[in-house]
């Protein structure tokens, strides 16, 4: 067991390192995203254009022995065009029948840039894929190859002409992470990197197989029973109107996180476990990843709305007010 | 040892500290309770009208939440996944020894976390939490104290009416014990010789005893005492006998007495002759020997000390006087072995010893010469009694007289000569006119008297019988009414003090017709009159009119401060009226005179009573209780 917990450390911190080739700062991103594969999650990235939220995608791909595509979403774009279609194809007995062509979803690795540009039509093309990782065209499900990923970024500005994300879509991505601008350092060392002839070149740290048994590896970290509960207490403390809601949550949210939150929040804690070398899961571990698994399952009224109140902040006095003692039933006011 | 072994030791020592922590805690959880509940029921009792006994209960109720406290905390036992949390939380181990403890039994990764559990324990510092710390309940706890001890210190708020109610309650229940001593006292030391005055003075005790326990209203009480005080009224009334009473007053009033007789006057004269040694001092010739000996005394203390400072004359003089003072008491059959031993002394040279047994000679001389007044006051006493019976009926010495008729009753049935029985018709029949106001009395002796005459001896020593048997019974009758007017008067007192709301002693000023002064200010006898009807020559004695007694003196004089005045006296600031219910309080200050024509400005006028108002204040010449109604009052001219 000792030995696979190494692995799985050295893995991840050799593709943390190959990816710091490319990605100067942005810790907590990288991690978020590592942790988000290693828990077989999708990623929701949301910051400014040129903060290199695609670059970052693109080098994990190259760090990591996958296959990687990419699609720009625009208003214009299909269902078909992500999924793939059935087209009329001569076979070599020169009949005509149709033969599904796989869309760029046939990867591991999908890049969904600017994916609060598409219609909510074509959005919701991505659920299946991203829930049960299969496709379902012209009446055959089609499964998509494990590992598979979603990486979608969508900018905050500029929100003229997009479609917000529907609440399915969002409880699907595991993390949802807020990339923000470099630092002075970090962006110094951003321009010097990029603007000389000679760039590093990333090199496969992980290949398919070793990613699924890190995927394995995470699953059976055991959590406490009243780390568990704290969990399951936090998501219950944003259930707004309920007997388990803190005043927070009473006050700003229409709706609280669903199911798949506490997941997220194990799952990521699990990994953070693993990645600070520990066997378990502790509290600090969900406080830490409790933001970036809750914030997007989050809805706020239009109280929190008029006030520019965010899901941080009412996550945050969660936090603070959730005790980590006691029952799931309870949560400490 | 193992991992597990390693961990579980841990967690053993962790959770007895963890036990008595919370013992320790839950005490000081108690203590916090206790001073809250306590200093609410302090604030209670400060603002509400809470009894202190109320107070005290709670307060001791509440001390009983810290061994509650105590045992709460210590009785909980945790388990080893719940030590292994607080351990977790304290050393700050990520969850690390729980995690163990869970897992412990998981194949995969049992093992795994029992390593990391182990060495994390092993690395932290478990003593540096497995202190006992006070909790933050501590300083609330001693905040709490210390408010309450500051609040012991502020007077408690009472309404003027709750003030009253319980001072009248006070009142009412010392009216009661009063009542029922007084009754007690006479039930048992004058035993009412008549059913009725008995059954009276039952129900005078059971009033007494019903105040104390009922709570009453003054109305209720007042009519209480009230039914009572008709009750022994009617008995009064059913006993008066107007004639032989007032004779039989007058006679106690009077310096002879009519409790006694001869014969009890003449046992204490006997009495007080044997403590004299059984002579007969002349009162004279005991005050002359007391001056000689108070002179002898200044003689002997202006003696200078030693041998050396003595002069023969002096010397010689003082010898004596001593013989000549010893000769004096010798003749007077005197005994003052001090005067023997002072000779002795003197003889000796001891003038020191001389002048120490000369005071000793005194004090025994003063008290002889207290004996012999008293002595010759009863001498006088008995000489004043009556001689024969009209005279002893005529000055209401009933019991002398009944002593005489029982003397009679004796010889006329002893068979004495005739001339001793005629001189006893005799004095009967001068007795009979006297005779007259002690009801039957007078016919008994008038049939006394024939019989007598006619010869028949028997008959007329069974109608003497009967006659004294009357008087007795007038005695009696005299007695209760005595007790019942001692008692009604006590009724009256009782009345006064419910219904005027003052102390039992405030309200007998009147006296109780012992001749005591209601004046002076009163000894510790006064509270309980009672024992002296039994002697009032004794009662005479503690008569201390006209004593100054500076230290019971009113308040306002002394360094206490200003006492509360009365209703009424409190001067009340009243912007532009005069008396507007009461006095205006006012005294009299030297000036100029004011008769005849003023031509000074009213400004000035105004300003210089303010000035001379002002100085009169400075210099103490206006009471506390006025200065400042005066000083108000020359204020509001401005």
């Amino acid at each position: 067991m000792e030995d696979r917990i190494a692995e799985f450390r050295d893995a991840f911190a050799r593709v943390k390192k190959e990816i710091g080739k490319t990605i100067v700062g942005q810790t907590e991103i990288v991690d978020g995203t590592l942790q988000a594969i290693c828990a077989a999650g999708h990623v929701l990235l949301e910051g400014v254009p040129g903060l290199g939220k695609t670059l970052l995608v693109r080098t994990l791909s190259e760090a990591i022995d996958l296959s990687f595509n990419r699609v720009q979403f625009t208003p214009d774009l299909m269902p078909a065009d992500i999924l793939g279609t059935n087209l009329v194809m001569e076979n070599p007995d020169g009949r005509r029948e149709f033969q599904f062509q796989q869309g760029p979803i046939f990867s591991h690795i999908v890049l969904a840039d600017e994916i609060n540009r598409a219609t909510p039509k074509t959005q919701s093309a991505m659920l299946e894929a991203m829930q049960e990782k299969s496709v379902t065209a012209g009446g055959k499900i089609r499964r998509l190859d494990e590992p598979f990923f979603v990486l979608a970024t969508q900018n905050p500005i500029d929100q003229e002409g997009t479609y917000p994300l529907p609440e399915a879509q969002l409880d699907r991505f595991f993390y949802k992470l807020l990339v923000t601008y470099p630092s002075g350092p970090e962006l110094t060392e951003v321009i010097d990197r990029t603007t000389q002839p000679r760039q590093e070149r990333v090199e496969r740290a992980v290949d398919r197989q070793q990613l699924l048994r890190m995927q394995g590896l995470v699953r059976e970290v055991p959590v406490p029973s009243h780390v568990r509960d704290y969990a399951v207490r936090l998501v219950l403390a944003t259930h707004p109107g309920t007997d388990t809601a803190v005043d927070v949550a009473n006050q700003y949210l229409r709706f609280g996180s669903s199911p798949r939150g506490g997941q997220s929040v194990i799952l990521a804690a699990k990994v953070r476990a693993l990645t600070e070398g520990r066997f378990n899961a502790s509290f600090a571990d969900i406080k830490a990843v409790a933001l970036a698994a809750l914030r997007h399952r989050l809805i706020l009224n239009f109280e929190a709305q008029a006030e520019g109140i965010t899901t941080d902040h009412v996550l945050k006095k969660v936090l603070e007010e959730v005790s980590t003692s006691g029952t799931p039933a309870e949560v400490a006011k | 040892m193992s991992d597990l072994q390693k961990i579980r030791t841990v967690l053993a020592r962790a959770a007895r500290h963890r036990r008595w922590s919370r013992a320790w805690n839950g005490l000081l959880w108690g203590v916090f309770a206790a001073s809250a509940i306590w200093l609410l029921a302090l604030v209670a009792f400060k603002l509400l009208p809470v009894p202190f006994a109320a107070l005290c209960a709670i307060g001791l109720g509440a001390c009983g939440l810290m061994p509650v406290g105590f045992v709460w905390g210590w009785w909980k036992k945790d388990s080893p996944l719940d030590t292994a949390k607080w351990v977790d939380n304290e050393l700050a181990l990520k969850e690390r020894l729980s995690a163990a403890i869970e897992f412990q039994s998981s194949e995969s990764w049992g093992g795994v976390l029992l390593r990391e559990g182990a060495r994390s324990v092993s690395r932290a510092s478990l003593g540096s939490v497995l202190q006992y710390r006070l909790p933050r309940v501590a300083r609330w706890t001693v905040l709490l104290l210390f408010v309450g001890v500051t609040l012991g210190f502020v007077p408690e708020y009472r309404s003027q009416r709750m003030l009253d109610e319980r001072k009248q309650a006070e009142i009412i229940k010392d009216a009661g014990t009063r009542l029922e001593h007084h009754a007690k006292t006479v039930l048992q030391y004058r035993e009412p010789a008549l059913k009725p005055t008995e059954q009276a003075m039952r129900s005078v005790e059971e009033l007494g005893a019903d105040l104390q326990k009922i709570k009453l209203t003054r109305a209720d009480a007042l009519e209480r005492i009230s039914n009572v005080t008709d009750r022994l009224k009617e008995q009064a009334q059913s006993l008066e006998n107007p004639e032989a009473f007032r004779r039989i007053r007058q006679a106690s009033r009077s310096a002879t007495g009519a409790t006694g007789g001869d014969a009890e006057l003449q046992r204490k004269i006997d009495r007080l002759q044997e403590r004299m040694g059984g002579n007969s001092a002349d009162l004279d010739a005991l005050k002359a020997l007391k001056k000689r000996l108070d002179q002898l005394r200044g003689s002997a203390a202006d003696m200078p000390t030693g041998e050396a400072g003595t002069t023969p004359d002096l010397s010689q003089q003082m010898g004596a006087d001593l013989a000549n003072l010893m000769q004096l008491s010798q003749d007077q059959g005197l005994s003052l072995p001090d005067l023997d031993l002072a000779m002795a002394a003197f003889q000796q040279g001891e003038y020191d010893r001389v002048a120490e047994m000369l005071d000793s000679a005194q004090v025994d001389l003063e008290k002889m010469l207290e004996m012999a007044k008293a002595l010759h006051r009863m001498q006088t006493q008995q000489e004043q009694a009556g001689r024969d019976l009209g005279e002893q009926l005529e000055k209401g010495q009933v019991s002398t007289a009944y002593q005489n008729l029982q003397e009679m009753i004796r010889k006329m049935r002893e068979g004495t000569d005739g001339e001793e029985i005629r001189k006893i018709l005799q004095e009967v029949s001068e007795a009979l006119d006297p005779a007259g106001g002690y009801g039957q009395c007078q016919a008994l002796l008038r049939q006394a008297l024939q019989q007598g005459e006619t010869g028949n001896r028997q008959a007329s020593a069974e109608s003497l019988q009967q006659a004294a048997e009357e008087l007795k019974r007038l005695m009696e009758e005299y007695g209760d009414m005595q007790s019942l007017l001692d008692t009604l008067k006590a009724c009256e007192i009782a009345q006064q003090s419910v219904g005027n709301c003052q102390g039992w002693g405030a309200c007998q000023g009147g006296g109780t017709g012992n001749g005591l002064s209601s004046r002076g200010v009163g000894t510790w006898a006064d509270g309980n009159q009672m024992w002296k009807d039994f002697d009032p020559d004794l009662a005479q004695r503690w008569d201390n009119s006209g004593i100054q007694r500076p230290d019971m003196e009113s308040r306002g004089h002394t360094d206490r401060g200003q006492g509360p005045g009365t209703e009424g006296m409190i001067p009340t600031k009243v912007r532009g009226k005069f008396t507007p219910g009461g006095p205006m309080p006012s005294i009299t200050l030297r000036g100029v005179n004011l008769k005849g024509e003023s031509r000074v400005q009213v400004e000035e006028a105004i300003s210089a009573a303010q000035q001379e108002a002002q100085s009169a204040l400075n210099q103490e010449k206006i009471p506390r209780a006025f200065q400042r109604g005066v000083r108000d009052y020359f204020d509001d001219f401005n």
